[in-house]
């Protein structure tokens, strides 16, 4: 792979990563919509994959040293080395809403990152695999905003969403030591024009403001205090023996 | 589940009644459903991209499993599920 | 369902003797048909027991699939979650054809009508003990399971084929990170997996429920929806998983040894009085778990209410 793509690869990993992660764990929390749970489940073993595919891409080579690096990556690193973009550093399992808004502009994002590195050779092949999926989910995540969207009391507390959600989309496309070809701004222009088009139909509270937000130059996202505990506790065995690894 | 035709008709009894007798004639069947075509929704999924999905999700199979079993040198019983 | 013989209960037997009288001849029931409403409580008792217990424990597995060591023992961890949730569905969406609500089903566990199976009111406490207790409770589902697939009513006994295929991937997948751990993992996680061994043993065991002289009240042989003893299955269970606890290194049961006239294994006695005890009251991980449950499925209540307030679309 072409060394000017890492930065954007390791980025687009640690998203897909805890994506996933949020989505299987929010598949384990009891609800009457257990078909909701199981469309969450099979998404995110979608995104597992997906970050399988680009650390296989981080980490090429011989199988069992391949996998190797790809855990020492996740687990040896510090929280604050990880690249994942603010809206990825919330857990949300307590607030469906905020999920759903998370989820849906994450999606139209992908949606907008897959498109652009559809034109990059290396990854060309990963991408098409990746484009058929997100396609599925994002349809997925539209009908869940469409649908809540037309409910008196479900689309207010969209609209508390998104007013919660609008710190956390600053710095969605940055990528750190990105290559200059790496537009940023373009990106997340196309972002805002997409998830407009979702929006606009539903006149949601906060919509405008974070479409606005959405379309400007990214700036760096809060502090997510939560997440760097959360990488913490997920790489705690891990670090308590490093050496105990075992490989199968 | 197959599906064998349609008939029309004015209420989910009637339409029983014609498709049983209409359908009858083709072949036996266990069980006969009619569903109103307005509560019909439709997805064509594409087989052989689900096909690659399944096959790349191998360790949700437990062939997987006894095959890294076999290679280290264990032999896992058969497990009965009938 | 094509292809399989069809048992037909007859109209003349739509009254209860005659439905019992069908039933202890081998009779199957499908969905649809004429049945007395003890026979459908019957039913839906035991499934509503099996559904509640495949999703109430998810936020165990929540957390173990966070903490797992690396990304490759994740992987398995997620598929399971989403096996899981897919069990409690299918059986739930039968009990809706029997009239019993998944709303219904919710509350009663969380009003204390249905209680947890015995093994799932205790914690796991390391990564090696995981994979123990995988094994073994999963182990002790797969024998029940497979008994129920043989029971009278017959769209139950496809949903317990359907789940059985994918308890069959838990199993493997457990027997082998099992395996992995004794014989790759450091002196630590041998004995974390050995001793999650001997500890789950004597939990597992209780999992098929008291033999039947300290039974009471169901008389499930007329119904025949479960059709073998909690000791014949106890027993298969032991025949199973005794070589494979065996070949990882642990002795379960001093006391264990088989008759050799009769086949049967002899066991340590097991304390009924505690396991009573138990069943009906709330461990600290029970309570952990109902308070899980109760606040994602409270969270859920808006976005439920939402949808089906929503007009059906033209």
């Amino acid at each position: 792979m072409r060394a000017d793509l890492e930065p954007i690869v390791r980025a687009w990993a640690d998203d897909e990563i805890f994506f996933a992660t949020y989505l299987l764990g929010r598949s384990c929390g009891a609800s009457p919509d257990l078909e909701k749970i199981l469309a969450m489940a099979s998404i995110g073993q979608d995104e597992f994959g997906h970050a399988e595919l680009l650390l296989g891409l981080l980490f090429p080579g011989p199988d069992v040293e391949r996998r190797r690096d790809k855990e020492r990556y996740f687990f040896e690193r510090e929280p604050s080395d990880f690249r994942n973009s603010s809206l990825l550093k919330l857990e949300l399992l307590d607030d469906w809403a905020a999920f759903v808004v998370r989820a849906f502009l994450y999606e139209e994002a992908e949606s907008v990152r897959v498109g652009r590195l559809s034109e990059v050779e290396d990854l060309a092949g990963i991408v098409a695999i990746m484009e058929r999926e997100e396609e599925e989910h994002r349809r997925y995540w539209r009908w869940w905003m469409t649908s809540l969207g037309r409910h008196p009391e479900a689309r207010q507390r969209l609209g508390s969403a998104i007013e919660l959600l609008l710190p956390y989309v600053t710095d969605t496309f940055w990528v750190k030591d990105a290559p200059t070809w790496w537009d940023p701004a373009t990106l997340r222009r196309q972002w805002a024009e997409s998830v407009a088009k979702v929006l606009a139909p539903l006149s949601l509270p906060h919509a405008d403001s974070l479409l606005s937000e959405m379309a400007s130059e990214p700036t760096p996202g809060p502090d997510v205090s939560s997440f760097w505990e959360f990488v913490r506790e997920q790489q705690r065995i891990y670090r308590s023996d490093p050496e105990a690894i075992t490989w199968g | 589940m197959q599906h064998v035709g349609s008939v029309r008709a004015p209420d989910p009894e009637s339409a029983l009644e014609a498709a049983y007798h209409i359908f009858l004639r083709l072949d036996t069947f266990e069980r006969l459903w009619v569903v109103d075509r307005r509560f019909i929704a439709e997805m064509i999924p594409d087989a052989e991209w689900d096909r690659r999905r399944i096959q790349e999700t191998e360790f949700r199979r437990p062939s997987f499993y006894v095959r890294k079993l076999a290679a280290a040198g264990y032999t896992p019983p058969k497990l009965s599920t009938g | 369902m094509m292809g399989e013989p069809v048992h037909r209960l007859p109209p003349s037997m739509e009254d209860v003797d005659g439905f019992v009288a069908y039933i202890q001849a081998g009779g199957k029931v499908e969905a649809g048909d004429w049945m007395p409403e003890e026979y459908k409580n019957e039913v839906i008792k035991i499934a509503s027991f099996q559904a509640i217990l495949e999703v109430v424990p998810m936020p165990l597995f929540r957390r173990w699939m966070y903490m797992a060591p690396t990304l490759w023992r994740r992987r398995p961890l997620l598929g399971k979650i989403q096996d899981e949730v897919g069990h409690c569905h299918i059986t739930a969406r039968m009990l809706e054809d029997l009239g019993k609500s998944r709303e219904e089903l919710f509350s009663d566990y969380l009003e204390g009508r249905i209680h947890l199976n015995y093994p799932f009111k205790f914690p796991v406490d390391s990564w090696g003990e995981l994979p123990a207790f995988l094994l073994l409770t999963n182990s002790a589902a797969v024998v029940q399971f497979r008994s129920l697939a043989h029971g009278s009513y017959l769209p139950y006994c496809r949903v317990m084929k359907k789940i059985m295929r994918e308890e069959s991937f838990h199993f493997y997948h457990a027997l082998q990170l099992c395996h992995e751990l004794v014989t790759e993992g450091t002196p630590r996680q041998r004995s974390q997996v050995q001793e999650g061994l001997a500890k789950w043993w004597h939990i597992a065991i209780y999992q098929f429920g008291p033999p039947e002289h300290l039974t009471k009240g169901r008389d499930w042989r007329k119904w025949r929806v479960k059709v073998d003893e909690n000791e014949t299955l106890r027993q298969q269970w032991i025949s199973m998983l005794y070589p494979i606890v065996r070949s990882l290194g642990v002795e379960p049961d001093p006391n264990l040894e088989r008759d050799p006239d009769t086949g049967e294994w002899r066991y340590s006695p097991l304390d009924w009085d505690r396991f009573f005890h138990l069943i009906r009251q709330r461990t600290p991980l029970e309570e952990w778990y109902v308070e899980e449950f109760k606040r994602s499925y409270e969270n859920d209540q808006w976005a439920l209410k939402a949808l089906k307030e929503l007009p059906l679309a033209a």
